[in-house]
């Protein structure tokens, strides 16, 4: 199942993101994340991912964020999260 | 006070500090390279860099801390201070200025792609020098990055840590490896815990660590552990916590300073090996260390999902079920208890700094003036009291001359307000000239004397203007190139003087070059040409240099950027007496011009000679006194009908009744029988014949332009102690008409 993630990823975006990614994830089918829009991200969207990776991984599910933006790989730098984006 | 009004007192801030890198600037060109000269300039630029980045101005922020980062390597010695590097500094000073005007205004932004550009080739080959031991592997990013995007300077910085990591991994075993790595390792380590509600109001815990990469930090471990499922997880609570390596260069104060303004969060900070490292003095050997670098690799990465889903997953397995998302900010607080003591006296100690805001107030400048008013109407009323009282024969009283002291003190303190000194225009002009040695091609040494000098605002910020066409007319027209200034003998670099000093309740501000003077052969020719004067005219020598001030007068050959549209001194001349000073030209012929501005100091109190003059009363301006007396026939000479000299110890000096001039009836005409002041004007030195002298005092001016009107040969004017008016005699314009005697004298001459 294919999400594409918002332009703006940021803490009020956390909240619907998560109930997406939730839903997602109770379809049971791998998750590909789309990150090509992403311009711009913040700590509470990146802990959903984080989150929602961990949990999809536990559940057995394929979990990959797709063609990151610029912004979304630079933030994943910052805040020492590379491994989320890379493939 | 509200942020706008903090805003404006961080720009007052940056004006401050701009005018005190000058004055370091120019101790460093003149040679000094104290450490506190250069740490002074590295502070300042540092606190622009903190209230930029706290106001959301991006662009100054993000170039101050490339400046900034240049500086800290010159002030720990990492880069020699030569004098090109001066010359950038300088430049990028130039450009600071720009940036924080145009933050100020809300105007564009500079264009400081260059200047980035060359601030970062400096920065960054001397940082590859450090970090790493071969030049090749240096990152040669720095010089290619744009800096009108800012996650290129980002990135460029942190290119660093990837070419740190790289230059271990390869073959080398040199001590310049071991030495680069160990500054790397033996690093400031740092803990960065936001709580748990540091998303409110909209923050942005990632902006810190943004700014902690700025500051060549590096984020060496994420810990997810609190991370709840996702289940669990409450999207506005913050769980992510962050270890972050920051250079051994760095200042603890500029980490710290990261944090100043949010205290959603507890950090610990901590000089030494990073996690796992062995102590710094205790790995010199480059095997081990290379073994930690890996495992300092190994911690950037994120967990692998065997690694990194169990803590994630098991917390909440434990939590979830009884209390579900309340559960894990609770927990927060426990998981860190080491961090969070450290944490909070960082915060406690950064909450008992001193506010820097407390130092200022911002007056309106009409409360003032009225304060001004009204303290000048106070001395009046208080000398009229005395007045009054020593007719009584109470004179003496103390508590009347208690009041007299404290009405004195409260006026100078009141002037004081609105006094500033005129370092405040001084310190621009360093800049001007830097700007004219690039356009012109000259070489020039600003010499200021006298900034402290105090004058009022009014005046500080309109003599501002015509200062500035002064200068830049003493580089362009005063100043020879340099191959003609070798020609003629002189040093190549030009000297431009600049002072400033009172003289009289009057400030004197003098630019003065050692150039090649006023071409008086050529000012005469472009005048007759310009239809200025007749061809056939005879002129003095000081008249045709006042020829320059004419409208539409320009010598210039070629029209520059700098002067030469004919469009300056007259203004200038405009601007100075719009202020009710006036201006004077002194040249000689090849040694160089000196243009004087003469001006008041509005509403200032003067020490002046309270004389009469047939049944007027005048105040004549103390500072202009030489002497007093009364003459005697062997010094006095006739000279014609109605001139006369006086012989003042072999200097002759012409004599002026002030009643001629002013049209006072039934004073003394007769010198001998009248009293004699000798004043300092423009012109030399004049006996002005006055009936007698009654006191010697200070009075408060009031300004005749604004209660009455402009009046030829008055300066303004006073209320005296018994209610009447005194009229305060400008000894410059009376002196400059002359009269008979010194007309006489000239064609003597």
């Amino acid at each position: 199942m294919t999400i594409i993630l918002d332009a703006v990823l940021d803490t009020a975006a956390a909240g619907s993101l998560r109930v997406a990614l939730r839903k997602a994830i109770e379809t049971g089918q791998p998750l590909v994340i789309d990150a090509e829009h992403v311009e711009r991200a913040g700590q509470a969207c990146l802990q959903v991912l984080v989150a929602a990776r961990s949990t999809a991984e536990l559940a057995g599910l394929g979990f990959n964020i797709q063609k990151p933006s610029a912004a979304l790989t630079e933030m994943t730098r910052l805040a020492g999260l590379d491994a989320l984006v890379a493939n | 006070m509200d942020l706008d009004a903090i805003q404006q007192i961080f720009f007052q801030e940056c004006e401050e500090g701009l005018a005190g890198m000058e004055g370091n600037f120019a101790a460093l060109r003149a040679g000094d390279r104290d450490a506190e000269t250069i740490n002074g300039v590295f502070r300042c630029v540092h606190s622009i860099k903190g209230g930029a980045g706290a106001f959301g101005h991006e662009r100054l922020r993000a170039y101050t801390h490339q400046y900034e980062t240049l500086l800290d390597l010159v002030r720990n010695g990492t880069l020699d201070l030569t004098s090109e590097l001066l010359d950038l500094v300088m430049a990028a000073f130039d450009l600071l200025a720009d940036h924080v005007a145009a933050a100020r205004d809300g105007d564009a932004v500079p264009d400081d792609a260059t200047m980035l550009h060359r601030l970062s080739a400096a920065t960054g080959g001397s940082i590859a020098a450090t970090a790493v031991a071969a030049p090749q592997e240096a990152p040669a990013a720095p010089a290619a990055a744009s800096s009108d995007d800012f996650d290129d300077l980002m990135a460029m910085l942190g290119e660093v840590a990837p070419a740190l990591a790289e230059a271990t991994t390869a073959e080398a075993s040199t001590d310049d490896v071991a030495a680069s790595v160990q500054v790397a390792i033996d690093s400031w380590r740092l803990t960065y815990r936001p709580t748990a509600n540091a998303f409110d109001h909209g923050a942005e815990p990632l902006l810190l660590l943004r700014e902690l990469s700025l500051l060549g930090g590096l984020v060496t471990s994420c810990d997810c552990s609190t991370l709840p499922s996702l289940d669990a997880l409450d999207p506005e609570y913050a769980y992510l916590y962050w270890e972050v390596s920051l250079p051994a260069y760095v200042a603890e104060d500029d980490i710290r300073a990261v944090f100043e303004f949010t205290d959603a969060c507890a950090i610990s900070l901590e000089r030494g090996p990073i996690a796992g490292a062995p102590a710094a003095a205790e790995a010199p050997a480059v095997p081990d260390v290379m073994v930690d670098m890996d495992a300092l690799l190994a911690s950037i990465e994120i967990p692998t999902p065997e690694a990194k889903v169990e803590p994630v997953e098991t917390q909440p397995a434990a939590a979830a079920p009884a209390v579900a998302p309340v559960a894990p900010p609770a927990a927060t607080p426990s998981a860190a208890p080491a961090a969070m003591p450290a944490a909070d006296d960082a915060r406690s100690a950064s909450k008992t700094a001193p506010a820097p805001t407390a130092q200022t107030i911002r007056v309106d400048l009409d409360k003032l003036d009225r304060l001004v008013n009204l303290v000048g109407e106070l001395v009046i009323t208080q000398a009229m009291l005395a007045q009054r009282l020593s007719e009584k024969d109470l004179g003496g009283t103390p508590e009347l001359t208690d009041l007299e002291n404290l009405t004195r003190e409260l006026q100078e303190s009141t002037m004081a307000i609105r006094a500033q000194p005129m370092k405040t225009v001084f310190s621009r002009v360093p800049r001007i000239i830097r700007e004219l040695e690039g356009e012109t091609g000259k070489r020039v040494r600003l010499e200021v004397d006298g900034e402290m000098t105090e004058v009022d605002k009014t005046v500080v910020e309109r003599i501002g203007e015509p200062l500035t066409h002064l200068i830049r007319n003493a580089v362009d027209h005063g100043l020879e190139s340099t191959e003609q200034r070798i020609a003629a003998g002189k040093s190549p670099e030009g000297v431009v003087r600049l002072s400033a000093a009172h003289q009289s309740g009057r400030i004197v501000i003098t630019v003065a070059d050692d150039g090649k003077g006023i071409d008086r052969a050529r000012v005469r020719a472009k005048a007759v040409e310009r239809g200025i004067m007749h061809a056939d005219a005879t002129l003095s020598d000081e008249e045709i240099d006042n020829l320059i001030f004419a409208p539409g007068f320009s010598t210039a050959a070629v029209v520059s950027n700098v002067s030469g549209r004919g469009v300056g001194l007259d203004v200038v001349r405009k601007n100075i007496q719009a202020l009710g000073g006036r201006i004077n030209i002194q040249s000689r012929d090849g040694m160089g011009s000196s243009f004087s501005l003469s001006l008041p100091l509005t509403l200032a109190v003067l020490d002046g000679m309270i004389v009469t003059v047939g049944a007027q009363t005048l105040v004549i301006p103390l500072g202009h006194i030489v002497e007093s007396l009364r003459p005697t026939d062997d010094v006095l000479n006739r000279f014609g009908p109605d001139g006369s000299f006086l012989d003042v110890r072999g200097a002759y000096v012409p004599v002026l009744a002030i009643a001629d001039h002013l049209s006072i009836v039934d004073a003394e005409r007769d010198p001998k029988k009248a009293v004699l002041i000798v004043v300092d004007g423009d012109q030399g030195q004049t006996a002005l014949l006055v009936d007698s002298i009654q006191d010697q005092r200070q009075v408060v001016v009031k300004s005749l332009e604004a209660n009455f009107q402009a009046l030829n040969d008055v300066a303004g004017a006073t209320i005296l102690g018994d209610g009447r008016v005194a009229l305060i005699v400008d000894v410059d314009s009376l002196t400059a008409r002359g009269g008979p005697a010194r007309g006489a004298m000239a064609k003597a001459a």
